[in-house]
């Protein structure tokens, strides 16, 4: 009965159309579809941006950019990267369209907020845009906006530091909504533990995001009015510290991280098992290990600091409490891999990025316990290898993991089927990509170079060749992946209601889902995760 | 969640908060104009901390709200404490 | 059938509605505590220039704030009372009694800053660049810190404006009134906020 092709007559995609219906919906669907498209035109072009820049590397020498260029390149990739893309990726796009499905409400509380995030989002990124563009210099200050430069650069930061402040505002209205909607919209017999792992990632997430973003607007205030009003919080010459700058802006910037990698952390405990046919294993410990992650990861900003002269004991503390964050995620990774082990493995494109995930997002956490280590951190600071260890964690475990839902859930979004051998091609080229590209830049790291360096010496050459290279190949993959989602869009065979024998609330409705979710509100009476007729292969 | 009683504070409660919050605030003047040294501070943070309690119980009907209501304000105003506690392990051993 | 995807439409139940409001609340305690732990850092630093600086602050100003603060607190505090027991025409009065005394918080308010620029106290002025490096992050501090909260105020004056309005339509009623008792919340905020301004700057010895 699961597999009958029932294409759903009246769907959220159908409901109403034309623009006008899809810029003013208040469907949680159409709003995470929007996020969807946004994220994925900014990803692109960030992405084109990081290209140029790793071709820029090839060969010593300026080749296609001056220093400025690439250093107003470095900060636009990063800034579009970590606010418009990473920061928002998973919670407003897949957290929007399935938080309110896996938790079987018919939409988040507060639906007109949620729209609302939305264009608060988009006025973000366009006051980022605007600020490349708006004449005089590009930002060139980096993503962090290290004081004092960024107070005395004469390129555009105020209008950069604006739109992050602005996102940041869209990243706690959407926090806000989910934690509401989790605790008062669940169905009826959905207790707290019978509530599915992404729902309860989003939940941990949505605090951090309430609770640490505050702390980057003011901050982001703080250098306005030290730029625009003189008031010199971080300029030694007024008494003013710098370093308290960097505090401030750790207190969230760190936390952010865990708001990246929670929800991706979620997604995969979904898949892993819906393609194994076997419950996850130690439901329960993957839960506290989340909210162990969200609070012991508000206490561990300090170790971005290590060589900016704080306390020995600060050190001490920051660097105990890095390898203590370490234990709940080593906890998640023995889960995901114990709920394989004995269960009936489909390696479908999905698992396929789950598994690259863990994979990938393990050297990143082992790279990140060296950096988090005091005597290494001296070393390795400002190196490629951080460069290398965060795109690990970023693009190795985040994007990884938002391309492993992509795969997973484009069926119930769009409700066809895409490719699997162009799904396997583009996954095996952009994994390949990943690993020539970033991890011959620990190898660059421990040699010593710099990161944020437009230039270097010969004795890098070879090393940043094969990096280089690995660039094209990965960007080949992106879009092998890309097309094939987007070919099969409207070519691609119908959707069964649940192609991969998933068990959670989405698979019980149509493909794609109707407009209001669930035409009766469902009754929960077990745990998630319950096989009761596995599919073995 | 069990519902609770909707708990309307009386006019004359509402009074009666005030004037112990005006009451603080006028020992609070006090305290500082004489010479109270350090303790001045500490001081000064008591009747603060006391004073946003009444309003956040009272005025704020935290008294009345769920318990999960008042476990998330306790739990913030510590998370709070810990950030300026853990910034100042850096900044009280320099 | 689609009770709950479309009493959004129509007012959000009271419940999930103050929750939303008091997480938002949280971000404003987080927006603060920002400058509170500049302050608390500045403070450790520089803990004589703070003392002098908060001297040339006008305490009587300061006191008189606080009480007016206070007392709008409990006129917002009443008039959630007074619309639960159905009393319209008291809530309306406590609500634009609060009004009022906001105005006149920011009346005071004005006249202190007014003062300052008198005396030529503000960043970046040629007199507070020759002052201790530990009295200009004071008044830095003074100057953001009461800033964001009179923006606060204002934000308040016209969230209680729209509330005053909406109780005189009775689309705010004894059945209904979660707009009011959420910018109330505010408000107490807004005052809880000036409870740790006022020792801080002006108090401290």
């Amino acid at each position: 009965m699961d597999n009958v092709t029932t294409p759903s007559q009246e769907n959220y995609l159908n409901h109403k159309t034309g623009l006008w219906s899809w810029l003013t919906t208040t469907d949680h669907k159409r709003i995470g579809l929007m996020y969807l498209y946004a994220i994925v035109i900014f990803f692109l072009s960030a992405a084109v941006l990081g290209l140029m820049m790793k071709v820029e590397k090839m060969v010593p020498g300026q080749t296609i950019m001056t220093a400025q260029t690439y250093n107003a390149m470095f900060t636009l990739h990063g800034i579009i990267m970590i606010f418009i893309v990473v920061v928002p990726g998973l919670s407003a796009v897949f957290g929007n369209f399935f938080l309110p499905i896996l938790i079987g409400a018919k939409d988040v509380k507060f639906p007109k907020l949620n729209l609302l995030s939305f264009y608060v989002y988009i006025a973000g990124a366009i006051l980022g845009l605007f600020s490349q563009f708006a004449g005089g210099h590009s930002p060139d200050t980096g993503w962090t906006f290290y004081v004092p430069y960024s107070t005395t650069a004469s390129s555009n930061v105020v209008l950069a530091l604006t739109a992050a402040f602005v996102l940041g505002f869209s990243s706690i209205l959407t926090g806000l909504n989910f934690i509401v909607t989790i605790h008062k919209m669940r169905a009826p017999g959905m207790t707290w533990f019978r509530m599915p792992l992404f729902p309860w990632s989003l939940y941990a997430t949505a605090w951090i995001q309430v609770l640490a973003t505050p702390v980057i607007g003011i901050t982001l205030l703080m250098v306005i009015a030290e730029r625009v009003l003189h008031i010199g919080f971080f300029d030694p010459a007024l008494g003013g510290d710098p370093v308290l700058y960097q505090h401030l802006f750790w207190i969230y910037s760190h936390p952010a991280v865990y708001v990246m990698i929670l929800p991706a952390m979620g997604i995969v405990s979904e898949i892993f098992p819906t393609f194994s046919q076997k419950p996850i294993f130690g439901y329960g410990a993957i839960v506290v290990s989340s909210l162990a992650i969200a609070l012991v990861g508000y206490f561990v900003w300090g170790h971005h600091m290590f060589t900016s002269g704080i306390s020995y004991w600060s050190r001490w503390f920051f660097s105990f409490l890095t390898f203590i964050v370490a234990v709940p995620s080593a906890i998640k990774v023995f889960n995901w891999v114990s709920t394989m082990y004995g269960g009936s493995v489909d390696m479908k494109p999905p698992l396929l990025y789950a598994i690259s995930f863990i994979f990938l997002f393990m050297i990143g956490g082992f790279t990140g316990l060296t950096l988090g280590s005091l005597a290494p951190n001296i070393q390795l600071h400002d190196t490629d290898f951080v460069v290398a260890h965060f795109h690990y964690i970023i693009f190795g475990g985040m994007g990884f993991a938002f391309f492993a839902a992509m795969h997973y859930w484009y069926p119930k979004i769009y409700g066809v089927m895409y490719s699997d051998r162009w799904a396997y091609i583009g996954w095996g080229v952009l994994f390949t990509g990943f690993n020539i590209l970033y991890f011959p830049m620990f190898i660059l790291g421990i040699q010593g170079m710099p990161r944020r360096y437009f230039d270097y010496l010969p004795e890098f050459k070879t090393t940043q060749m094969i990096s280089s290279i690995g660039a094209v190949i990965l960007f080949t993959g992106l879009i092998i992946m890309i097309s094939n989602l987007i070919y099969h869009r409207r070519r691609g065979a119908i959707a069964p209601q649940n192609p991969w024998h998933g068990v959670t609330l989405e698979w019980m409705i149509p493909s794609p889902p109707p407009h209001e979710n669930f035409d009766e509100v469902p009754t929960i009476t077990e745990e998630p995760y319950t096989f009761h007729n596995p599919v073995t292969k | 969640m069990k519902e609770h009683v909707n708990h309307i504070p009386s006019y004359n409660l509402i009074i009666k908060i005030l004037v112990a919050l005006l009451f603080f605030t006028f020992i609070n003047t006090v305290t500082s104009t004489e010479q109270f040294g350090t303790l001045a501070i500490v001081l000064s943070l008591v009747y603060a901390v006391v004073k946003s309690f009444l309003v956040l119980s009272y005025y704020m009907h935290l008294k009345y709200e769920s318990r999960f209501m008042q476990y998330m304000v306790t739990g913030v105003f510590v998370l709070f404490t810990l950030v300026i506690f853990i910034t100042f392990i850096d900044y009280s051993f320099r | 059938m689609s009770n709950t995807a479309h009493h959004a439409a129509h007012g959000i139940d009271r419940d999930s509605g103050k929750m939303g409001m008091w997480l938002f609340l949280f971000t404003e305690m987080f927006l603060f505590g920002g400058l509170f732990l500049v302050y608390a850092v500045m403070r450790s630093q520089y803990p004589k220039e703070f003392h002098e600086g908060s001297l040339e602050l006008n305490v009587f100003i300061g006191t008189l704030n606080s009480v007016i603060l206070l007392i709008s607190s409990a006129t917002m505090a009443a008039s959630l009372t007074a619309i639960q027991k159905n009393d319209k025409k008291m809530a309306l009065r406590l609500v634009l009694t609060t009004l009022i005394l906001a105005i006149t918080f920011m009346v005071f308010k004005g006249y202190e800053w007014n003062h300052k620029l008198e005396l030529h106290l503000y960043p970046g002025s040629e007199v507070m660049r020759n002052l201790a490096k530990g009295e200009i992050m004071f008044f830095g501090l003074y100057f953001m810190m009461t800033g964001l909260h009179a923006l606060h105020i204002i934000i308040g004056c016209t969230l209680l404006t729209i509330v005053a309005i909406k109780i005189k339509k009775e689309s705010i009623n004894s059945q209904n009134f979660l707009l009011l008792e959420n910018s109330s919340l505010y408000w107490h905020l807004v005052d809880l906020v000036w409870i740790f301004l006022f020792p801080l700057l002006y108090l401290i010895s």
